[in-house]
């Protein structure tokens, strides 16, 4: 007995030692996935994680908790995760200003080598809509109407500086050589009633938000700003078929992990959160928010983010765009 | 009447059991946030947002709309007891709430805020149902140019906020404006006063502003007496309001309550304008403007009948228009929108139910709100007694809870805590919070607009005068320059 004490404290070691080393090797996910969001509760952002991490969690057999940290257009957050441990317990939702940081803020981070990415999961479009006293019907007569005037008659609002709103018309504008004012509002709430009472002439808004005042005849419906027509509403024209060949914007969510996370991490992360993407809830729910899910390859949508990036410089830096 | 036989139909809707009892929740629950600093109906709403894929639309909007309005009465229970603004709209109801507190009448103060919060979210109720989409159109009235002559009577407004030194108090209008300047400005998207920290590029919250400068300076300047803290807790005398209570918060409940009502109809001003809007008016207005800021309950009346109304009216954009005039009304548009449901002028005729229900739910909400104030009343107040050595650290644990809930980031609570030093050394300095606080709020908005409309006229100032709403504000304005320069002037003429 007098040696027992000191037996079994060596014995509870061992049971320890045993245990951490089990849950070492433990297969992933063997504890709860952090999902960093950079919007605080209730934005877009915010939902479309929402939406995705129930199903995600289920599949991956793990909770998978949604952290927001809002601030400076998803920089934060983005930075929070760039610098996280590469162990596939912190992921980050892609903002969709992703793209367009680089070119508009001082980052502490590398947008593309400081991540892995694992899936694009939703897309959503632009819809260009005008006042329904703005004469130009289509995309080539509001290109020659712009025409007609001097450079800068036209007004355009958007919900604040360097926002898909705002790129879409530079884009537009670096594109087709005509030249618009930009008149900024804080927020798509504010930007739409100044398109509803007149003050500004066109607006890209997001698809969710101005369809339905497109279908009221409270503003008109010009043209999408995807590649291919949206499913929300296929008769209305993309930009690019209607004589700006090429023009694409849109706003894309994604998820990612930190650089050098093992790849076997990555491609179980990969699997489950397509399988979540592809479950009839989630599909619902992202089309209720007039998003379209995707579910690419890591190669296809880290190519995605390279190009968009890129894109978006140049489109900046042409159009004078200057942020801190 | 039509209206009428709505009515009817929407507490038909509004009574069913299941309504009521999310009714109820909503406003439980709103009360209850309401009283936390920072821990706003925004977050709240955005929480329970996952639970409402599982309701059906009508208890769903009914649930997160009384937990919105139900903020807005707790709300000022911590700026009336503490000096904590628990909501951005409750800011004002510190100045004269808690000065009502320190004179052991806390307990008219509360009840006080509850009834003219009630008349306020009544009248406001009505407002919708029989005026939402003619209200709706007018806000669209209002263009950069109306709010910039807005913004600019409301600034020039704001020296009645000053109690004593006028020039103090344009120092501290000035110095909130320059904090409300901090980070990306909308017109350029350069980042102003961030000094390269991340943080600082969305600006200085609110919250981070109100909570510093009234919670943690007080806080701060009491412990400096020992004693002085103790004074008025033996003190409190009635819990209700006197009859004479009841007649000098009449008519500021119903001037509140019409301030408050247009400014909730406008997007982008909201709850907090609104109470600063009728405060001042109050003061304008009063037979002896010295009492505000000693313990006016004019001063409690006005401010929450005002955030009460604009809370209410708040729903006219977003439920005829189908935009949101604020954040946490974008989430509920949200809710309706993963339900199926677009919000627009036609939700009145596609959506009967919901729309009417709606309706009589914040009816129901707001009796429901007294009910549940008006006997905690009594409880608060006797948290009043505790020992302020077991108070103040719980208050300035809210204060902390409360910031970082609003962005679940430390950087705000240490922007806080360096606020309230702030906001003790101009104590010290006998300069006062709420004009630095006006300015804050005031300023920003004033240069958005004002570079806006001056974006949209390519440069031309006249656009100020030509558009007749703008130019009632004008010459508003101009009057009340001459009002409160004439009697300054005549004032030294007679060498007081």
């Amino acid at each position: 007995m007098h040696v027992s004490s000191a037996t079994r404290l060596l014995a509870l070691f061992l049971l320890l030692g045993a245990a951490h080393a089990a849950l070492a090797q433990a297969p992933y996910p063997a504890k709860p996935i952090r999902f960093l969001v950079g919007f605080p509760p209730g934005g877009t952002n915010d939902i479309v994680a929402r939406a995705i991490a129930p199903k995600f969690s289920e599949y991956l057999g793990q909770s998978v908790v949604i952290e927001n940290r809002g601030g400076a257009n998803a920089s934060i957050a983005t930075e929070l995760a760039a610098r996280a441990a590469p162990d596939g317990y912190t992921i980050l939702l892609v903002a969709p200003g992703h793209a367009t940081n680089p070119s508009l803020l001082k980052l502490t981070f590398d947008s593309i080598r400081d991540f892995s990415f694992i899936t694009l999961a939703a897309e959503s479009q632009n819809l260009l809509v005008v006042h329904p006293s703005f004469p130009p019907r289509s995309v080539k007569e509001l290109i020659a109407f712009s025409k007609k005037y001097p450079p800068g008659t036209i007004n355009y609002g958007s919900s604040g500086t360097g926002t898909t709103v705002h790129l879409s018309a530079e884009l537009f504008q670096f594109m087709t050589g005509v030249k618009w004012l930009h008149i900024p509002y804080k927020g798509g709430g504010p930007g739409l009633i100044a398109l509803f009472s007149g003050e500004v002439s066109l607006y890209f808004g997001n698809v969710p938000t101005v369809i339905r005042q497109a279908r009221d005849g409270k503003v008109r419906a010009v043209a999408t700003t995807g590649l291919k027509r949206t499913p929300a509403a296929p008769e209305i024209p993309t930009v690019a078929e209607s004589g700006v060949p090429g023009y694409e914007v849109t706003t894309a969510y994604g998820v990612a992990a930190p650089a050098k996370t093992p790849r076997p991490i990555i491609e179980r992360l990969h699997a489950d959160a397509v399988r979540a993407l592809n479950s009839p809830d989630v599909q619902e729910r992202l089309k209720n928010l007039g998003a379209d899910p995707v579910g690419n390859t890591p190669e296809q949508y880290t190519a995605f983010m390279q190009n968009e990036i890129a894109k978006w410089a140049k489109v900046i830096r042409a159009a004078g765009i200057k942020g801190e | 009447m039509d209206i009428l036989n709505n009515l009817v139909f929407g507490f038909g809707v509004a009574f069913s059991l299941q309504n009521l009892a999310y009714c109820f929740a909503g406003v439980a629950l709103g009360t209850l946030i309401g009283v936390l600093p920072g821990v706003g109906p925004l977050v709240t709403i955005a929480m329970l947002f996952p639970i409402t894929f599982h309701l059906p639309a009508v208890p769903a909007i009914i649930m997160l709309a009384g937990i919105f309005y139900g903020a807005q009465y707790g709300g000022s229970t911590t700026s009336i007891l503490v000096n904590l603004p628990g909501e951005t709209a409750s800011a004002v109801t510190c100045i004269d709430g808690y000065q009502m507190a320190r004179r052991g009448r806390a307990g008219p103060a509360l009840a006080t805020a509850a009834l003219a919060s009630f008349f306020a979210g009544c009248v406001g109720t009505l407002l919708i149902a029989l005026a939402g989409p003619s209200l709706g159109e007018w806000a669209l009235r209002f263009g950069a140019a109306e709010y910039t002559a807005l913004m600019l009577m409301a600034l020039v407004a704001s020296a009645v906020m000053t109690q004593g030194d006028a020039v103090k108090g344009l120092a501290m209008v000035v110095l909130g404006l320059l904090i409300g300047v901090v980070g990306v400005d909308v017109n350029s998207g350069m980042a102003r006063y961030s000094f390269g920290i991340l943080e600082l590029i969305d600006g200085v919250g609110f919250t981070v502003v109100a909570v510093g400068l009234f919670a943690v300076a007080e806080i701060v300047s009491n412990l400096e007496s020992r004693e002085a803290r103790e004074v008025y807790t033996g003190k409190v005398t009635g819990l209700m309001p006197t009859a004479r209570d009841l007649k000098d918060a009449a008519w500021p409940t119903v001037r509140g309550t019409a301030v408050g009502a247009c400014f909730g109809v406008l997007p982008g001003t909201g709850p907090a304008l609104s109470s600063f809007a009728t405060y001042m008016l109050e003061k304008r207005i009063a037979k002896d403007p010295s009492r505000f800021g000693r313990g006016a309950i004019e001063g409690v009346a006005a401010p929450e009948a005002a955030n009460n109304a604009a809370a209410q009216t708040a729903f006219i954009p977003m439920l005829t228009l189908g935009i949101p005039a604020s954040a946490t009304m974008a989430v509920m548009l949200a809710a309706l929108t993963l339900q199926g449901i677009a919000t627009g002028p036609q939700v009145m005729f596609d959506k009967p139910d919901l729309f009417w229900g709606l309706i009589a739910s914040m009816w129901i909400g707001n009796a429901l709100l007294v009910i549940l104030n008006l006997p905690l009343v009594g409880v608060w107040v006797k948290l009043l007694t505790v020992p302020y050595r077991w108070l103040f650290p719980s208050i300035i644990l809210f204060c902390c809870i409360g910031n970082y809930s609003v962005t679940n980031n430390p950087f705000d609570v240490y922007l806080c805590a360096v606020i309230g030093v702030l906001g003790y050394v101009l104590a010290k300095l006998e300069c006062e919070p709420a004009p630095l606080l006006l300015g804050y709020v005031l300023g920003p908005l004033l240069e958005e607009n004002l570079r806006r409309a001056l974006l949209i006229s390519r440069g031309d100032p006249t656009v100020f005068f030509t558009r007749p709403i703008s130019l009632a504000f004008m010459i508003a304005t101009l009057l009340i320059l001459v009002v409160m320069v004439v009697p300054a002037a005549r004032g030294k003429h007679h060498g007081t």
